[in-house]
């Protein structure tokens, strides 16, 4: 650590614990040392900065001096330009942030600012920075790591990033300019060395050169040699996108080379419409294929389906019989049948599964019962087949999971779902997961619906089963984390406690790592995986399920009334790390998949069975704004962030169709503080509802959540004054707490109620056909008092 | 309808049918970002083409991670991972993810001389799959799955089909049988002999 560095940390220490006094000590006691010490005299700035950033005054402060409009500064003070670099991060000037590298390295170039220059521009993501420093790098060949010609495939790297994730960032003249500039420059490197060099040329050529015939050729040229002895998918791809689609003769005989060590679908239908203009018949093609990679392909029998529609224009039914005599009883076959339904009549296909089989064993069922070619009932088809669950290896999955998926669909999958539903979904589920305890198709529906319920603790236990960490975390988590504060906010269940820390570290340590793996892959000259580094940092830094535990962190401060400054900073630095790289935009990478049923379940209208799972974008923001909106009420200032993100919203937005009723009401309270002084105020808060009553899900939890914690919100804020006010906010506070346990009370009494009506009725019946018990309401009800237990105290 | 495509970083995401299996590994990211750098060309997926992914995003069927180590006659490829999703199972895509891994290494620019992997000695399913492909067992490593609280191996005499493991090769040409012995199964080795 450099001494500056150690000046640096010591001060970032006493400006968190606000002792501005002694920092300025330590900077004098540096200085008498260190009179001209330009990091000391920015560090001064900074400091006066973060004591009080209301009343600096940006145009006469040092860092202006440095910025990029006005400033004539600059230094080549390696720490100087890193806190140079953080103070205008802070000031939310990204451009001057990296600026103050290029102009250095352009008073007095070296390598070390330019690679300096080159790293904070990736940690930013700022690509075009990373061009315009990639290509500094490449002009001292004395003191560079790597060769000239290295830093000029870095370049090409930078240079379609640039074009592909941040065009907004290209003027008109670089659109012109820069390609042919990349261009020229890798040509002169000819002959390439590597298949990585190759491969990032092509990536240049297709990327920076869309629709060009000429540079599309000089693609296949450059790719064909290459078939001759080594055998890569990327090149396979390049070949297919770039090819002539009329250069028959060259992709029959690519295609049929490549075919030989690639069972490859792609490939063949390649082969097929070429073949077809090339005048070859069927047999030919049959012959050729099943020669190439063997009759027993699921590529090779599907492929006649598609040589079919090219020479006949229909499926016949001898391809559908091929086909279906080894995949009858295989599940893809679903998927593949599914995609060419509209060649294939229902008659042709019961048929032909007839045909085929006499066994019906349990995959052809299920097989016949998704594609909805058989008019048994489910309940039938699972118990016809529910002895094979006793005999199947444990680790194995049943199939037996499509007939009670299928009940489950019926139930659950509409607008309007009661507490019946849902408890009549559980049965099925408990029961099922008994003989099949690994299918996970079905236990994320249980999951779900102890989430419905609001019992986190059973939800949480099951979802120990699946043992989500790693990435995995960010497309799944959000099934028992969306909304958690205002569900089970019990800092001392495992749920908080372990996993949720546990599975954070992909945002707190891995995330923040994913920067030097590209740094170590440039470096490494393994050139082809970086664009995809690039999506997927960007994808994990904006993604909806972070942010949205980031939201919920939030608010489990105003539930508990915990301090919340650095948490705040924390998140003003996410949300800057986002801005630097674009505007604040989130990518939702959450596994809807999961559920099934992709015709019927989308994530911007979720059946009532998963509402607590709607969260979008907006939902977001919202919860963004009213946390800056809380920080800046007793400032009784405008928060710059609020207006941003305000900006941000979808022009029509409505607030209803974003947020839960009670999440309406809280953001209201808190915009009426912030945009209109406090003047709707007694109305809004005398309309809180008190008595919650008649909800059974966890909507009722929920609402009482909420409006704790937005009356405490209340109750703490200096800002109101009118002794009506306050009394009115005390007086809610305490109704609503002595209601607690009521409301808690008739919930647990409507599950009671709905517990007992599975003992009798149309699905007490199914649920014993199936030999399953109805849900006994004890254990639900034990957890129910869990959660009441860690909700009445707040 | 299957494709195989290289791994992109970005497929991490789409990964929960195949990873949600629970003899599936899920490795740290680092460790799959390791992969990407260190043997960019090993990496690779199989994607299906029938599965119509307006509003469906588990179309990877199932993947393969390998890696090349060793020096002069030890030169070869290692199966890492090798995964299928339950609803593609059964349809010779782990054989086609293996035979596309041999595709690749067995030409330049890798010319390995033979490719290796370690399986659970009483995964009979998996061992299966690889004696089809022409794997034969090379060697038994002893103790390689114990856990922390089993220790370290101090013998090779005690074994244990659900700890150790075998090390399974398949020769490629260019090895002129040296990879290959008749009476693998009865070699024992122990888990520091298998790293290069
Ligand atoms: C093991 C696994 C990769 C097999 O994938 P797959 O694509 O279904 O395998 P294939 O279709 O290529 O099977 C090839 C051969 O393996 C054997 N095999 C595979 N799965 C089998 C099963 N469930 N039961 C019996 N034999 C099986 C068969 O001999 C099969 O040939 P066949 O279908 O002609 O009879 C897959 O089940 C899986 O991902 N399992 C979880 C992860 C794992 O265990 N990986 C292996 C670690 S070493």
């Amino acid at each position: 650590m450099s001494v500056w560095e150690k000046v640096e940390e010591q001060t970032t220490d006493l400006i968190n614990k606000s002792n501005f006094k002694q920092c300025y000590q330590l900077i004098d006691n540096y200085k008498s040392k260190y009179p001209k010490s330009v990091f000391l005299q920015i560090l001064e700035s900074y400091i006066k900065y973060k004591q009080s950033p209301t009343k600096f005054q940006y145009d006469t402060s040092l860092v202006s001096k440095y910025d990029m409009n006005n400033g004539k500064l600059y230094t080549i003070d390696q720490d100087a330009l890193g806190l140079l670099h953080k103070f205008f991060f802070e000031l939310e000037k990204y451009e001057d942030a990296l600026h103050v590298f290029e102009r250095a390295n352009s008073r007095q170039p070296s390598f070390k600012i330019s690679y300096l220059w080159f790293d904070y521009s990736l940690k930013d993501c700022n690509f075009k920075h990373l061009g315009k420093s990639s290509l500094q790098l490449s002009k001292f060949p004395k003191d560079s790591v790597q060769q000239p010609r290295e830093y000029l495939f870095w370049n090409a790297i930078s240079t379609v990033a640039l074009f592909k994730y941040q065009n907004y960032r290209v003027t008109s003249q670089e659109a012109k300019i820069l390609p042919l500039l990349t261009y020229k420059n890798l040509n002169n490197l000819k002959p390439f060395k590597s298949t990585q060099e190759i491969i990032v040329y092509c990536t240049m050529c297709e990327e920076l050169f869309q629709g060009d015939t000429e540079k599309s050729q000089e693609i296949v040229n450059t790719i064909l040699p290459q078939f001759d002895n080594s055998v890569d998918l990327y090149m396979k791809n390049f070949f297919l996108r770039n090819v002539k689609k009329d250069n028959h003769d060259l992709i029959f005989n690519t295609c049929s080379k490549l075919l030989k060590s690639l069972d490859d679908y792609e490939l063949m239908k390649n082969i097929v419409i070429s073949g077809n203009a090339l005048g070859k018949n069927k047999q030919d093609l049959y012959d050729l294929i099943d020669g190439l990679v063997g009759s027993k392909s699921r590529n090779a029998r599907l492929i006649r389906f598609e040589i079919d529609l090219a020479y006949d224009d229909k499926i016949n039914q001898q391809s559908l019989q091929y086909y279906l005599e080894r995949f009858h009883n295989r599940p893809c076959c679903v998927a593949d049948i599914t995609h060419y339904r509209k060649h294939l009549s229902d008659d042709v296909l019961i048929n032909t599964f007839a045909s085929v089989d006499t066994k019906s064993d349990l995959i052809h069922d299920s097989n016949l019962f998704k594609l909805k070619l058989s008019d048994v009932k489910p309940v039938e088809y699972f118990n016809k087949h529910r002895t094979t669950m006793k005999t199947k290896s444990s680790t194995d999955y049943s199939l037996c999971s499509t007939f009670i998926l299928d009940l489950i669909k019926k139930t659950v999958m509409g607008s309007t779902t009661d507490l019946g539903d849902i408890l009549y979904v559980v049965s099925l589920l408990e029961n099922y997961q008994k003989e099949d305890s690994n299918n996970y198709d079905t236990k994320v529906w249980l999951i779900a619906m102890y989430m419905y319920l609001g019992l986190t603790p059973m939800a949480y236990s099951y979802y120990q089963d699946l043992s989500v960490k790693n990435v995995q975390v960010d497309s799944m988590d959000y099934l028992i984390y969306s909304r958690y504060s205002s569900l089970f906010p019990n800092k001392t269940h495992d749920y908080l406690n372990k996993t949720l820390v546990k599975n954070n570290a992909l945002y707190d340590d891995s995330l923040q790592r994913i920067s030097q793996f590209i740094n170590i892959s440039f470096d490494r000259k393994s050139y082809i995986k970086i664009l995809g580094m690039l999506e997927f940092q960007n994808a994990l830094l904006t993604s909806v399920t972070r942010f949205g535990k980031r939201c919920e962190l939030m608010n489990m401060t105003y539930i508990c009334n915990d301090k919340r400054t650095t948490l705040l900073e924390s998140l003003k630095n996410d949300l800057r790390q986002i801005e630097s790289s674009g505007d604040i935009k989130f990518t939702d990478n959450r596994d809807w998949s999961i559920f099934g049923f992709p015709e019927h379940l989308h994530k911007e209208k979720l059946p009532e069975s998963l509402s607590m799972l709607y969260i979008d974008e907006p939902w977001i923001l919202y919860q963004l704004i009213k946390s800056f909106m809380i920080e800046a009420i007793p400032t009784g200032k405008e928060s710059s962030m609020v207006t941003r993100l305000r900006n941000l919203l979808p022009k029509d937005a409505k607030l209803e169709q974003h947020m839960t009723p009670v999440e309406v009401m809280s953001y209201k309270v808190i915009d009426d503080i912030y945009s209109n002084n406090g003047d709707n105020i007694s109305q809004l808060v005398s309309e809180i509802d008190i008595n919650i009553t008649g909800i059974a899900s966890w909507r009722l939890i929920e609402t009482y959540l909420v409006s704790i914690s937005t009356l405490k919100t209340l109750d703490n804020m200096k800002r109101i004054k009118d002794k009506d006010q306050k009394a009115l906010i005390k007086q809610k506070l305490s109704g609503l707490r002595s209601n607690c346990d009521d409301l808690f009370v008739s919930y647990k009494s409507a599950i009671k109620n709905a517990c007992d009506n599975l003992q009798n009725g149309d699905r007490h019946e199914t649920l014993v056909s199936l030999g399953y018990a109805p849900i006994a309401s004890d254990n639900l009800i034990s957890t129910l008092v869990e959660v009441q237990k860690s909700v009445r105290n707040l | 309808m299957t494709t195989i495509e290289p791994f992109e970083a970005t497929d991490l995401f789409k990964l929960n049918n195949v990873n949600l299996d629970t003899l599936t590994e899920n490795f740290p990211m680092e460790f799959y970002l390791e992969y990407l750098i260190l043997w960019p060309d090993l990496f690779f997926k199989s994607v299906e083409k029938t599965v119509d992914t307006t509003n469906n995003n588990h179309n990877i069927s199932g993947y393969m991670m390998g890696k090349t180590e060793g020096k002069g006659q030890d030169w070869h490829t290692h199966i890492t991972a090798v995964t299928v999703c339950p609803e593609f199972r059964r349809i010779a895509l782990a054989s086609g993810l293996c035979n596309t891994l041999e595709a690749i290494t067995d030409s330049a620019p890798h010319n390995v001389n033979f490719i290796d992997l370690f399986v659970k000695c009483n995964n009979t399913l998996a061992l299966k799959l690889y004696e089809q492909l022409g794997y034969d067992v090379f060697r038994r490593v002893v103790g390689y799955y114990n856990s922390p609280s089993d220790g370290y191996p101090e013998t090779l005499k005690k074994v244990d089909d659900d700890k150790d493991a075998f090390d399974m090769r398949k020769g490629m040409k260019r090895d002129e049988g040296k990879s290959i012995r008749k009476d693998g199964r009865k070699h024992k080795c122990y888990p520091h002999d298998v790293k290069f």
